[in-house]
Order: structure tokens, then sequence, then C-alpha cells
């Protein structure tokens, strides 16, 4: 919340500097040496202000996430919020990402399941494809077991 | 790489108002005042953006650790955690981390049943990582109790 918050303060700035911006456009008379210092300042403050808004939302999940097949790498099931938070690698990618999937009850019970039984399988993968909505993806965890007879 | 582009056309936005400021050409205020219009929603498209990427700047503090991934072609370190005292929604965190200090976190991580992990520093991405002793709140210490337990007005 205090990242949300820091976030929407520092947009009001970059909002208010650019208000501040499009008032001078309409004044004419910036002949004085003060009100020409202040525009180039505010001028600055409005190019810099989103470099530091950067960081207040990088990390979290992103609702829409990209049709396709990822190594699952971990997951947090969010019941009160209806929600499945997933750390996973895509394919041919160094870099992994984070993505929300819409709730289901079923899956949330197998993920519970192999969470407690992590360590006897090999490898874990999410497969997502396109959904009636944008935030609302088709999604399929597949997990094998390292001895499938088990 | 399309983030950048984003912040790069806002610096154009930002420079085509103050050339309209200073030199009051009276073709440029029309473009100057578009070009304002559309600088207000590039921070917030660029930030769409940039969802769901790893953050390189994590806060000092504590985390609980749901996942983590070691590249230890690229020696970063990948955490998928909850900070502690904030909101429920985890976060995804990247850390310079080679791989001997990896494998000595994960050695003492295995000590703990709670593994929460306190970052600090940063100062020149020499981050200080360590495993704590995380004891969770007795939130029923002192005298609370359990609402059905409270006496009623006719006890």
């Amino acid at each position: 919340m205090t990242d949300l918050i820091s976030f929407l303060l520092l947009y009001a700035m970059f909002a208010a500097t650019l208000c501040f911006l499009f008032a001078m456009l309409f004044v004419h008379d910036t002949r004085h040496w003060w009100m020409r210092g202040a525009v180039v300042t505010v001028g600055l403050v409005a190019v810099a202000l989103p470099f530091f808004l950067a960081p207040k939302t990088l990390g979290f999940p992103s609702p829409w996430p990209p049709e396709g097949r990822y190594e699952l790498l971990g997951w947090e099931i969010d019941e009160a919020d209806g929600a499945f938070y997933v750390f996973v690698q895509p394919e041919g990618q160094a870099v992994p990402r984070h993505y929300r999937l819409p709730f289901d009850l079923a899956v949330a019970l197998e993920l519970q399941k192999v969470t407690a039984e992590r360590s006897i399988y090999k490898e874990m993968t999410l497969e997502i494809a396109k959904g009636p909505k944008r935030d609302q993806p088709l999604y399929d965890f597949t997990f094998e077991r390292v001895f499938p007879d088990e | 790489m399309s983030y950048l582009v984003l912040l790069g056309g806002l610096v154009g936005c930002v420079l085509v108002i103050l050339v309209s400021v200073f030199f009051k050409w009276r073709w440029l205020k029309p473009l100057a005042v578009a070009a304002g219009a559309v600088a207000l929603w590039l921070p917030l498209l660029s930030q769409l953006q940039t969802l769901g990427a790893p953050n390189p700047y994590p806060p000092d503090g504590d985390y609980r650790i749901i996942s983590s991934k070691l590249n230890d072609a690229h020696d970063m370190l990948y955490i998928f955690a909850e900070a502690m005292g904030a909101d429920t929604t985890p976060r995804m965190y990247q850390i310079p981390f080679d791989l001997d200090r990896y494998e000595r976190l994960t050695d003492t991580g295995a000590d703990y049943t709670q593994q929460i992990l306190r970052i600090e520093g940063g100062n020149g991405d020499d981050y200080d990582i360590v495993y704590v002793d995380y004891t969770p709140p007795d939130l029923l210490k002192g005298d609370m109790m359990r609402a059905y337990r409270s006496p009623r007005p006719d006890d």
C-alpha cells in the first residue's frame, strides 16, 4: 500500500509540473530571469520524476501473462484476493517473470498438495493460453514426478 | 526496451513544451499542447510495461522467501518474496549474487523453518543478505481474548 501511495504522490507531482508548463505556454511575459529559471527547473523535474516512479511498481505481478510455456519456479495462493501469484521462467529467456492468475479452488488444492511433497517432483511447468478476457487467461499446471510409477 | 522508448518519448514531449515556452512560435503551441497531453500518459504506459519484471532496488527490510532462482551465468539472484509488514502481494527482486554466496545462503537457510531473509545495504549493488530467526508475534498475549470468550453484559 505504501508503494501505491508514494506512486500516486509522485505521479500527482509529475502532473502538477506538466500543468505548470502548460500554464507557462499561455503566459507571454517570460522575460524575467527567475521565471525562465523556474520553467527550466520544473521542466527538469518533469523529466526526472518518471524515473523515480519506475521502482514503485517494479516487481509487482503482471495480470496479463503472455501465452506460452513456462518453467514454474514458485507460487503463492491468495484466496482472499482470488489470485495465484506465480514466479515463472519463460522458455529461452534468462530473466524470470511474475504473473497473477485467476483463482481456482481445484488448482489451489493441487498446488497445496505439491507444496507439501515438493521434493518428489522433478519438473513443474505452466502453460498459458488465451482466455475470455485479457486478465483471465486459461492455464494448466503440469507436475512431473521423479518416479512416475509411485 | 519499450519502457525506455516510452520514457525517451516523455523527454521529447517535455522538450517540445520548453521550446514552445521560450520561443513563442505560434505554430508550435498546438504541438506543445498535444505533447503535454501525451506526456501525461507516458509514465503510466511505461509502468504497465514493467509489471512482472524483477525490481533491482529491493528496499531494506525482512522478506518471507517463497522461492528463489540463481542465474549463475549472469551472477544474478531472483527472489520471489513477500515483504514483512507490507501487503500480501508478493514481489520479485533481482540482486547481484554469485554461486558461492548462494550456496552458503541456502545452507544456512535450511536451518530455519520460517525462511525470513533480511536485505540491507545496496550501495554499489553490494547487498548484505542474511537469514534471521523470526518469531511470529503472539496475538494472544496480554489480556487479549477471543470474542466468544468475552463476558456478556448479563453475566
